[in-house]
């Protein structure tokens, strides 16, 4: 064989396996470098959902937590796993190769979570569920979060729930002079009459739509992220009625916000926020956003999202 | 006979105890305890981390999904999709408040196959 054959071949399999093993792990695990252990990826993935599939070197992660290769990867030629096994094994022998041991620093164990639908097989999902993680905690702890309530906590009833009744006598107050009192309209916003619809009432076409709609209307979420999205002036994040305070109308995180701005200019905030908001709450309405634009100000947008009712 | 009820000063400084005691973190501005929120066996600041499969990550972080593109782990999912004839890597969004899933979640962007030329 010539050299250049040699070359030209070593050249592709360098191209073709690309990612490297973990310089920690076993070939079934991949290195954490947060927590610096080595986790299994049969708990992170769960086992290959479809047959004749088998993990990939450290489940295509490396030890940087980079996701370089897919989890998983079909048998080799001569190979089979039709037990959905964590590697494949030579067909008809009935034999399985045999398990790499497992590296010394393993992270905690938790039980592995269940096999995916194949996306192979008819009238089955088409994405492969590999994650199932939490998100930012806003309210409660997320579901790998652990409670603990000690009875200690109990002792402390008394001053949480005196703060929570003056708090909650203060916002219905608030609440009751808002509604008797003549609404604000934001500054440079286009107010016909000097005042804002503030109701789904005048809106009526609105509540009735799913919010869903709006990222069908690409010409008037188009006209929406015109307006929304800046932030105008030195202020930056301190403008008023933009996507960021409707995220927090919808109870989003000021976090999640920054994190959405940050997709800018190739993903639009209230674009995301649209997505999230349906994806969370399918039976949303575009009435409801029209009460939260009435209540930023935005008249302006508000005439762009009357365009639907 | 009635029970003697401490001084100010001391009922304030036994309710430190009891919140340091409950595994409570104190909010500087507000004294008022809450139970923080647990990843694995550390505590963390919601305000600042996630939990991502059992480890504390700030919400800066970032991680390549597939050779062609980052995404955000405490907002986002890496979905690789590693069947059919068209395998991707695709972006989506954590549902915030739920348990994300790659087969429900929004998609943020489908990822380039081939890394971007520098």
């Amino acid at each position: 064989m010539r050299p250049q054959h040699l070359l030209s071949a070593a050249l592709f399999l360098a191209q073709a396996v690309p990612h490297e093993a973990s310089q920690h792990c076993s070939r079934l695990e991949y290195w954490n470098p947060d927590n610096l252990c080595c986790g299994s990826c049969l708990q992170r993935f769960g086992p290959p959902p479809c047959p004749d599939y088998e993990f990939s070197e450290n489940c295509g992660l490396n030890d940087f937590g980079d996701h370089v290769m897919h989890p998983f990867k079909e048998c080799p030629r001569g190979q089979c796993n039709p037990d959905l096994a964590e590697l494949c094994s030579f067909c008809g022998s009935g034999t399985r190769a045999p398990t790499p041991e497992g590296s010394r620093q393993r992270c905690g164990e938790k039980p592995a979570p269940t096999k995916e639908p194949c996306p192979l097989k008819p009238e089955t999902p088409s994405v492969l569920s590999s994650q199932e993680t939490s998100s930012p905690a806003i309210s409660s702890p997320s579901g790998t979060s652990e409670h603990t309530v000690p009875w200690q906590a109990l002792l402390t009833f008394a001053l949480p729930l005196v703060l929570v009744l003056l708090v909650t006598s203060a916002a219905i107050l608030l609440f009751a002079l808002k509604r008797h009192s003549p609404y604000l309209p934001y500054p440079g916003s286009n107010t016909s009459g000097g005042s804002l619809v503030t109701s789904e009432a005048e809106l009526p076409n609105l509540a009735s739509q799913p919010l869903s709609r709006l990222l069908d209307e690409l010409e008037v979420l188009e006209e929406l992220i015109v307006l929304l999205d800046p932030e105008p002036g030195p202020g930056g994040a301190l403008a008023c009625g933009t996507t960021r305070h409707l995220a927090a109308k919808y109870g989003l995180p000021a976090s999640w916000s920054t994190f959405a701005y940050s997709l800018r200019p190739s993903h639009s905030p209230l674009r995301a926020l649209i997505e999230m908001v349906v994806a969370r709450e399918p039976s949303a309405s575009l009435g409801q956003l029209g009460t939260h634009l009435a209540q930023l100000g935005r008249a302006d947008a508000l005439q762009v999202l009357s365009k639907l009712a | 006979m009635v029970p003697r009820v401490p001084p100010p000063p001391i009922l304030a400084f036994l309710l430190l105890l009891l919140c340091l005691k409950s595994g409570a973190h104190m909010n500087s501005g507000l004294w008022l305890c809450q139970q923080a929120p647990r990843c694995g066996n550390h505590m963390y600041n919601p305000m600042e981390q996630c939990c991502h499969h059992d480890t504390i990550l700030s919400f800066n972080r970032t991680n390549l999904c597939g050779p062609g593109c980052t995404f955000w782990p405490c907002f986002e999912l890496c979905c690789p999709e590693s069947f059919g004839p068209q395998k991707r890597f695709v972006v989506r969004l954590k549902v915030l408040g739920m348990k994300s899933r790659c087969s429900t979640s929004p998609i943020s962007r489908v990822c380039p196959s081939q890394p971007k030329c520098p």
